[in-house]
């Protein structure tokens, strides 16, 4: 009987052991691993015991607090260096200070009160600066600027701008009066747009058509280059122009008083109109702009989240009520709206991107979707949603099955509407289904990670649509911060578990009320 | 009395016959709107080169294979994106297995031998449905640098790790309704437990064996983040289509082609076993 027993555990753990073994090692080790990190300074990067500690550290305050096995192994590998003064680690010999030996390492080092710089304690540190808006602007709410027209853009780009866009982005902006007289001395309204004035621009202010002009005048010689780049410069920096100054310190002939009247005409001509296409410039660039605001990781990913659940759920709900319906296609329409659930995410965000790239402008008449901030954060919602969908209309599907047909039969001849019948018995009978469906869906679009990744390969953040679990992937392998992308992650793991708990609370009291 | 309503009855069909066709023609429209994205890349995959910036929505001018024949052959980080493929397969086909095996002799055990340590382990392996990835991340990452097992070998000991759970969870509903009765006999002719269990209890699971075999399959295929930070670039098929898009100009043919290279596997997969894949979802949620 003893020995049954024995032989009876003995198979037990014999069988329970691969998985548990495996489940703790990949999946247990590591949330207590994260919790652990996440109270460190770690980078992500920086080995966890020293490379170098000076000698006088190493023999004065390490070695004496070590016992004698602890002193032996970690003199296996730092010597002592006396060029640098240090004791440096060295692997030779295929011995390397890796997996079990960096714990051993890490514990004599700790034994002996050694504190590593690069990977330390620093206790809630990281949890309170997710929080404060200096460790990351991007986390909050924000507006940023974009410049309609940027340094180096042809004045082509602002020959014609609409009324609204000129009167409300651009005029009202400029503080300078002497700025605003000159913009406003330059620009006619004609139609829908105000246009530049070319005849001030004959040659559309560029450079090198007036270069082309000076080339031919004998007395100003090679001298028209310094003397360009010096109005220009003028112009660009808002100083008012001196020409003859100017024209004196670059052209000897100019300073000698060699120069001929019509020369010095036409290097004035020209240089008014480089001074004035420099300054039209600079005008242009420091007030010409919209600011356009972005929602931040948090504020994004409540966003994303709560409209995907939304959408998913709701037309997942109305797609599983017509598929219940007697019609003939329902098991090819079942599998047309599930299709997209069986895709990675990845291959989702590469169709949507060549859609929203190739059809949608054609379709719409609007070429700018991805690219474009302020619908980008819609649109990741509108994947998510198409991607997602037919999972949960599955759930509804089989939900739907357990509504008994006698009682929505006998309810019709009673004389309920078809409303009246989906309120009062269809919708009761599904509160399991919706259960069920909320719970997947909240903590899975928390979760979402791959389809905005893959949409927005290393834009999400310039666009606002960068998640949680995105900044977090971020702050631990782009930014160097894996402590404090642990704190995050165990935070995210905190919220999802209050929200879904929440929600399973509220849903289970419904189907208790039943 | 009764004819008037059988009359009536026949009157009312006839509308809900005429409303039900309504909603069919309404939802084939919707289905197509919806696939469209699909049908989409499909087509374009077999144009000639650049032709998806000129001729977008309409059919190929031209029907070519040229565009599967690069792809197969184009060579990213070293690595053939056929080569890709068949790491990915490799990949899924091993961890799938493997986690069919220890979560369904694992949940077996469980089931079989009721007590408080079994009641506790199922609850402890139910446990890991609350950890988000990104929380194991990170650790993950060290943990296979500890291990030295930043290969495809580690990736395939990940999975089963983080499968069993879902594994454990399916076989547990499953077996807990099958009849402990043949295994006792087969136990009193002298079969060993393990005897027992593969020649009469797994055989018995087949139905569950195959849905999470294919629920398991699918995520493995479409797995992304983990091997994303565990593997080299390239090595399996999804990190392959940012070969074909370049800084200035985007080989749309090839990204196509490889798109549907990497889906058609899945969504052969899925349409044959539909069945299984869409009761292990509904099983899933109910027993969730």
């Amino acid at each position: 009987m003893v020995i049954n027993k024995t032989k009876k555990w003995t198979t037990f753990a014999v069988f329970v052991t691969p998985a548990l073994a495996l489940y703790i090692i990949f999946a247990i080790i590591p949330l207590f691993m994260g919790t652990w990190l996440s109270t460190t300074n770690w980078d992500g990067v920086s080995p966890w015991v020293p490379v170098q500690i000076p000698i006088d550290v190493f023999e004065n305050e390490i070695l004496p607090d070590l016992t004698s096995s602890q002193r032996e192994f970690l003199l296996g590998f730092y010597l002592r260096d006396d060029g640098q003064g240090t004791y440096r680690k060295q692997e030779t010999g295929g011995r390397n200070l890796r997996g079990l030996r960096k714990y051993r390492a890490m514990a004599a080092f700790s034994s002996a009160g050694y504190v590593n710089d690069n990977f330390h304690f620093v206790g809630l540190t990281n949890y309170r600066s997710v929080f404060s808006s200096e460790s990351d602007p991007a986390f909050w709410p924000r507006k940023v600027r974009v410049n309609r027209f940027k340094t180096g853009d042809p004045l082509s780009k602002a020959a014609a701008i609409p009324i609204e866009e000129f009167e409300d982005y651009f005029l009202v902006r400029i503080r300078d009066s002497e700025d605003k007289a000159f913009i406003e001395s330059l620009y006619k309204k004609d139609g829908d747009f105000y246009l530049l004035d070319s005849g001030r621009f004959p040659r559309k202010g560029q450079k090198f058509a007036i270069a082309g002009e000076l080339i031919e005048l004998e007395d100003v010689g090679d001298f028209w280059e310094p003397f360009l780049d010096a109005v220009e410069e003028a112009g660009l920096e808002g100083d008012s122009p001196d020409i003859a100054a100017i024209a004196r310190s670059t052209i000897p002939a100019v300073r000698e008083g060699t120069i001929g009247s019509e020369s010095m005409e036409a290097l004035e001509r020209g240089a008014r109109e480089l001074f004035d296409a420099a300054r039209l410039k600079r005008v242009l660039n420091e007030n010409w702009f919209v600011e356009s605001r972005r929602m931040g990781v948090l504020l994004f990913t409540v966003f994303f989240s709560f409209f995907n659940v939304l959408l998913v759920n709701l037309s997942a709900l109305l797609i599983a009520l017509a598929l219940d319906q007697k019609i003939k296609t329902k098991n090819i329409l079942r599998s047309v709206f599930f299709i997209p659930n069986v895709l990675s995410m990845i291959v989702v965000a590469f169709i949507w991107q060549l859609v929203f790239s190739h059809v949608f402008p054609i379709l719409t008449g609007m070429d700018r979707w991805l690219s474009n901030p302020d619908v980008a954060p819609v649109l990741t919602v509108v994947v998510a949603t198409w991607q997602g969908m037919g999972y949960y209309m599955i759930i509804y599907l089989a939900g739907l099955q357990n509504v008994p047909q006698d009682i929505l039969e006998s309810a019709a001849i009673d004389g309920a509407g078809g409303f009246r019948r989906f309120s009062k018995i269809i919708l009761p009978m599904l509160v399991p289904a919706f259960t069920i469906a909320l719970f997947l869906s909240i903590s899975g679009s928390l979760k979402t990670f791959d389809i905005i990744f893959a949409l927005y390969p290393s834009t999400t953040r310039n666009m606002g649509v960068e998640n949680l679990t995105i900044n977090i992937y971020r702050n631990a392998f782009v930014d160097r911060q894996a402590g404090m992308a642990n704190a995050k992650a165990i935070l995210l793991m905190l919220a999802i578990g209050l929200v879904t708990g929440l929600q399973l609370r509220a849903t289970k009291n419904k189907e208790v009320e039943l | 009395m009764k004819n008037l309503q059988k009359r009536n009855n026949r009157g009312g069909l006839r509308r809900r016959k005429t409303i039900l066709l309504v909603l069919e023609i309404f939802m084939i429209i919707a289905a197509l709107v919806f696939i469209y994205p699909v049908v989409f890349v499909f087509i374009n995959a077999f144009k000639i080169g650049s032709e998806i910036t000129t001729n977008p929505i309409g059919f190929p001018s031209k029907v070519t294979l040229e565009n599967f024949h690069r792809v197969l052959t184009v060579s990213g980080d070293g690595i053939t994106f056929f080569r890709a493929l068949l790491n990915t397969f490799v990949v899924a086909a091993i961890s799938v297995t493997g986690i069919i095996l220890i979560s369904s002799m694992a949940a077996w055990a469980l089931v079989r031998n009721v007590g408080a340590l079994s009641g506790f382990l199922f609850f402890f392996f139910a446990f890991f449905l609350v950890i988000p990835f990104q929380v194991i991340m990170v650790p993950l990452v060290v943990l296979a640098t500890d291990m030295s097992s930043m290969s495809l070998f580690g990736l395939v000991l990940m999975y089963l790790g983080l499968g069993a759970p879902t594994g454990v969870f399916f076989y547990h509903g499953f077996i807990k309704g099958v009849p402990a009765t043949l295994e006792e006999s087969a136990s009193i002719d002298g079969a060993g437990p393990f005897r027992t269990f593969f020649q009469v209890v797994f055989p018995l699971l087949t139905s569950i064996t195959v849905t999470v075999g294919i629920l398991d399959l699918i995520w493995v295929w479409n797995d992304f983040l983990l091997p994303f930070i565990i593997l080299k670039k390239g090595t399996l098929v999804l990190f392959q289509f940012s070969n074909f898009t370049g800084t200035f100009s985007t080989d749309y043919g090839g990204q196509t082609a490889s798109l549907v290279l990497t889906a058609t596997p899945v969504v052969i997969l899925f349409l044959s076993m539909q069945k299984y894949y869409i009761k292990g979802i509904a099983a899933g949620a109910v027993k969730g």
